[in-house]
């Protein structure tokens, strides 16, 4: 059974300029020990997308959606205290920005040990023994010591491993990790990494993960979705989107990567700018900047396409013989 | 080339309250580090969560003044016990690691990148929203955004607003704390090109934290690694990457992961985990994770010594690069 199931969800948000469309028709499915990694332009409406399943946005944002299951529960039809309480039991998230996530006026330890009281319960000597063990496995030095810190006394990328022990406080059976390992050396990184693929292999946990580190994807992900400008625009398996993009942008994000780049002073970049709301081109949104642009992409919108083993929004996709094989 | 900034035997000292009755408790984050950095040049710092590495950030900017030690400006001391001037605020600016945290909510970003301009310069108006919308462009921000407030932004793009703000007034140094971890992968290059274009144009110093050694790779003119809170390898980019020579450097290179599937690195696996502050080893710090360590080590804390065109805070680094070679 799927763990998650959205259809069709996309968010705007009201501006100074009017509707401003975060998030266009995305889809989403994620069964038990499923590792999806979503990556992307920056601003291109992945972490509002989660958001959204979270139930966390702002009362201002508008948000449709045909289809939103979290492990067989329909959330379109419950009330929003019910949803609220699934958060951080049955599905957890790990936020993009660790230091303003957590709450400045109480201790790391306070903010544990209330996640792993609302959702799993037990004794004060328990949940304590619980809160350390936390910190340990996410390899938080002196695990006694940070109980008792403020987050304020932390480095970067320990309040972000606090952030991720109080995701997994209550074992959830889904975790959104929204940018993870950015503020974490590779050490760490691997540990962390290590520990979530344990999680997903021996408890069968969902992994939905959000980041700009394609070594992460490379190591980590099952299926990789793009996004550009508030739609998904490619789907496929790992080792295929690495080696194989079709969509353009993709292309383009992948010849971005330091390693791959030609030497010398400057790295290759994708010309121009995403598109805003007046000039939001009336074809393929990637069609101002794409350099395999023809008539059509800018007369008509390129429809998202989904085969079983890959999704794709383009006209004139890149390396189509390895498709067909 | 002249000399823009050197930081001598810089330390900080935290103090943590522990609770109401408990004695406080005091934190070395920083033990002593020394460097010197030209025009025009990129110093990358790099190292263990927690080794110190914004400590140091907000040391040279003084956005924390240092408990010791001593800062040169362009050949001139700064006086480190008081917060900075205006002056010195101007040449030496600071991209947070946390954006969000130091950009004020209740600010437009068009009030947030004009303000410097409106105090530091002779700008007409016209002429600030000009520098204003060319900034936006170059960090690839859309120029109707001016208008928005920070929540109204993802975290890449926030980011962007925070290293637009620190080049906004053309400084001399600028340092940098994780600047572009939060960006994809093209973003990351336009931001990276636009400080090298500016490093270029202007001879701007930057001293560049961060995590992704494929970035420090590309930018990095010399490279600092840290390990609990000092320098334990210093070497200009091509040498620290061809050669690492401390134990740690060695690891903390290994467990970069590979962009290209299937494909693994071989890891040193460090065993156990940083030291605590509180309970700090005897003699060599990376002692008890060091797979080469010997009695030795355990005797005084290694000092920073000339090997092969770097500086190593190893007693033992000539013998187990031989032994390596082999
Ligand atoms: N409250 C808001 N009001 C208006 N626009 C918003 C608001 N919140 C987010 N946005 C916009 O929605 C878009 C999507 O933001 P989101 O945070 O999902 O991006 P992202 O893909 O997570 O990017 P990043 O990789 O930089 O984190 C952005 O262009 C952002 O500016
Ligand atoms: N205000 C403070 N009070 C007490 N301890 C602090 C304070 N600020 C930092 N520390 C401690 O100082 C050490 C160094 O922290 P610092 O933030 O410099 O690390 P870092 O190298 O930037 O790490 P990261 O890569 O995780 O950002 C850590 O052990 C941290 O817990
Ligand atoms: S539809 Fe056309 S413009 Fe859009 S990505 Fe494909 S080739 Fe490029
Ligand atoms: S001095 Fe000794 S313990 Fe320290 S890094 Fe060198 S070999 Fe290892
Ligand atoms: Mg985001
Ligand atoms: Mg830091």
């Amino acid at each position: 059974m799927s763990l998650l199931s959205v259809r069709n969800l996309s968010v705007a948000f009201p501006t100074q300029n009017g509707w401003f469309q975060a998030v266009e028709g995305i889809h989403l499915a994620v069964n038990a020990g499923d590792i999806l990694a979503i990556v992307g332009e920056s601003g291109s409406g992945k972490s509002v997308a989660m958001m959204a399943v979270m139930n966390l946005l702002p009362p201002t944002a508008r948000i449709t959606c045909d289809e939103l299951k979290i492990d067989g529960q329909d959330l379109l039809a419950m009330p929003a205290k019910q949803r609220r309480k699934l958060n951080g039991g049955t599905i957890a998230m790990i936020f993009q920005e660790p230091m303003s996530s957590l709450n400045p006026c109480f201790t790391v330890g306070y903010q544990i040990d209330e996640a792993i009281r609302i959702h799993l319960g037990g004794s004060k000597k328990e949940r304590l023994e619980r809160a350390l063990h936390l910190l340990e496995i996410v390899g938080i030095p002196d695990p006694q010591r940070r109980y008792k810190a403020y987050p304020h006394q932390m480095s970067g990328g320990m309040s972000q491993r606090a952030m991720i022990a109080m995701a997994l406080a209550a074992n959830p059976k889904l975790l959104i990790a929204d940018e993870p390992t950015t503020a974490l050396d590779v050490t760490v990184q691997a540990q962390i990494l290590e520990l979530l693929l344990k999680l997903q292999q021996t408890q069968g946990m969902g992994l939905i993960l959000i980041t700009h580190d394609m070594g992460v994807v490379a190591e980590t992900a099952q299926q990789v979705v793009v996004q550009y400008a508030g739609q998904q625009v490619e789907k496929q398996p790992v080792f295929g989107l690495f080696n194989h993009p079709h969509h353009p942008y993709t292309a383009a994000l992948l010849d971005a990567l330091p390693e791959r780049a030609p030497a010398g002073d400057f790295l290759p970049t994708i010309q121009g700018i995403v598109p805003g709301q007046k000039d939001r081109p009336t074809g393929c949104l990637f069609s101002p900047r794409c350099t395999h642009a023809q008539v059509l992409c800018h007369e008509q919108q390129p429809a998202l396409v989904r085969q079983p083993e890959q999704w794709l929004r383009c006209h004139y996709p890149l390396n189509p013989v390895e498709v067909a094989q | 080339m002249s000399e823009v900034l050197r930081a001598v035997n810089l330390r900080q000292e935290y103090v943590a309250r522990q609770g109401l009755f408990q004695k406080p408790l005091s934190v070395r984050a920083l033990n002593g580090v020394s460097f010197s950095l030209n025009a025009g040049e990129t110093l990358a710092v790099v190292g263990e969560s927690g080794c110190g590495k914004s400590t140091l950030a907000r040391s040279l900017t003084l956005i924390e003044t240092p408990s010791a030690g001593e800062l040169w400006l362009a050949g001139q001391p700064v006086d480190t016990a008081h917060k900075p001037d205006a002056a010195l605020r101007q040449r030496v600016q600071m991209v947070f690691q946390n954006p969000y945290g130091s950009l004020n909510p209740r600010k437009t970003i068009q009030q947030m990148l004009e303000e410097p301009l409106l105090l530091n310069t002779k700008l007409s108006r016209d002429e600030r929203r000009a520098a204003v919308a060319d900034m936006m462009s170059r960090v690839g921000l859309r120029p109707e955004f001016v208008e928005r407030y920070p929540h109204m932004f993802s975290g890449g793009q926030r980011q962007r607003i925070a290293i637009a703000r620190a080049l906004m007034l053309k400084p001399k140094v600028v340092v940098l704390d994780e600047p572009v971890s939060a960006l994809d992968l093209s973003v990351r290059a336009q931001i990276l090109n636009l400080l090298t274009e500016l490093q270029h144009d202007l001879g701007l110093a930057y001293v560049f934290i961060s995590h992704d050694l494929s970035v420090v790779q590309r930018i990095a003119d010399y490279v600092m690694v840290m390990y609990f809170g000092r320098a334990v390898e210093y070497a200009d980019a091509q040498t620290i990457f061809s050669t690492p020579q401390h134990p740690y450097t060695k690891a903390l290179f290994s467990a970069t992961p590979v962009a290209e599937v299937g494909e693994k690195r071989e890891r040193i696996h460090l065993q156990g985990e940083p030291p605590s502050p509180l309970r700090p080893p005897q003699g060599c710090p990376f002692g008890p994770r060091c797979a080469y360590v010997q009695e030795a080590c355990r005797q005084e804390i290694p000092l920073l010594r000339e090997l092969n065109k770097a500086q190593v805070a190893c007693i033992q680094a000539e013998a187990i690069n031989k032994n390596q070679t082999i």
